[in-house]
């Protein structure tokens, strides 16, 4: 499965605990960090926003995402093709470093839950995994809300 | 009323007012674009409801526009589908629940040559970017596209652009807050 050999090692959203808060420029700043899910179709897609911390003292990787919810998981990343169209596409890894956040939110990153099982509706519950190379697997579980 | 010519008038990007694009609203309801709009700004993104992260951020851009704005009359709101294929009238008035939207606000689509030669005249371009296979063989594809929100004024002409889901609202109604009176 190597055939989109993408392999981008996204340095995203890195912010140290030391720091204030600090804000991706291009990201429009009125749309607030929480974890949830979109409602979906059965067959069709959703996407679930999260923050995930990395509270160890040395850099983790984000090797993959799971659901039971969907037939394909996978964490995507919104983003600008060369010619100026808004796409979007998988990311194999992200590392995250010590004591910084992860953060999957609207424009930016998303685990894209993809062929779903069955309907997403409010107030149901999204299980993902994520699988980190260093904590291992961190079970979260994210409401299914309507955007903002 | 000489001090209404203060305003500066806005630079037209375009002039739609001569076209005229037979499409249907969520309701499966005909519409003439942009005649059927003329008289009121109009406000209009680009979407496609299988795309899960950038189009519901154009959306949601124009939600809050419309809210900022007290949800006026003088204002339409429309969502025009690049993906006729797959968004319906019906599956575009699901989109539109999900959104919890109410008047004033419209989704559009037609037949695929009608919608392109729509996204011909809005400068918006689309391509099938990737695709997979769901559990009964059919194949689910994404897009690549324009990210865009535009303003058109009660003659049909498009006045102002933007972004659609990096624009913060205020950008939108301040420049909107220009023109209209
Ligand atoms: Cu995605």
């Amino acid at each position: 499965m190597k055939k989109n050999f993408f392999l981008i090692l996204g340095i995203l959203l890195l912010t140290s605990c030391t720091k204030p808060k600090k804000k991706k420029p291009e990201i429009n700043p009125e749309n607030k960090l929480v974890n949830w899910a979109r409602p979906g179709v059965q067959g069709q897609m959703s996407g679930a926003y999260l923050v995930y911390r990395n509270e160890l003292s040395i850099p983790d990787t984000l090797m993959k995402a799971e659901s039971p919810q969907a037939n394909t998981t996978q964490i995507h990343e919104s983003y600008i093709t060369e010619d100026g169209l808004a796409g979007m596409r998988e990311m194999k890894q992200i590392i995250i470093p010590p004591n910084a956040d992860l953060v999957l939110e609207q424009g930016g990153l998303h685990v894209m839950l993809m062929n779903l099982k069955s309907d997403l509706s409010f107030d149901d519950t999204v299980h993902v995994t994520l699988t980190f190379s260093q904590a291992g697997e961190k079970n979260v579980h994210v409401p299914v809300k309507a955007p903002n | 009323m000489a001090f209404l010519a203060c305003k500066p008038a806005p630079k037209i990007i375009d002039d739609l007012s001569d076209r005229s694009f037979q499409v249907v609203n969520q309701n499966a309801e005909p519409v003439t674009f942009p005649d059927d709009y003329k008289g009121k700004y109009v406000i209009m993104g680009f979407i496609y409801t299988h795309c899960p992260d950038i189009c519901p951020l154009v959306t949601q851009n124009m939600i809050k526009v419309q809210k900022e704005l007290g949800t006026p009359d003088d204002v339409q709101f429309l969502g025009v589908t690049f993906d006729p294929k797959r968004d319906t009238p019906e599956v575009l008035k699901e989109y539109k629940t999900v959104f919890e939207l109410d008047k004033n606000f419209d989704f559009l689509t037609a037949d695929s040559t009608t919608i392109s030669a729509f996204m011909d005249s809005v400068r918006v371009r689309s391509q099938v970017s990737f695709s997979t296979t769901n559990e009964y063989g059919e194949k689910v594809y994404f897009m690549n596209h324009s990210d865009k929100i535009m303003v058109l004024d009660p003659k049909g002409r498009v006045i102002f652009e933007y972004g659609g889901s990096m624009t913060p609202v205020n950008y939108i109604v301040e420049d909107l807050g220009t023109v209209r009176r």
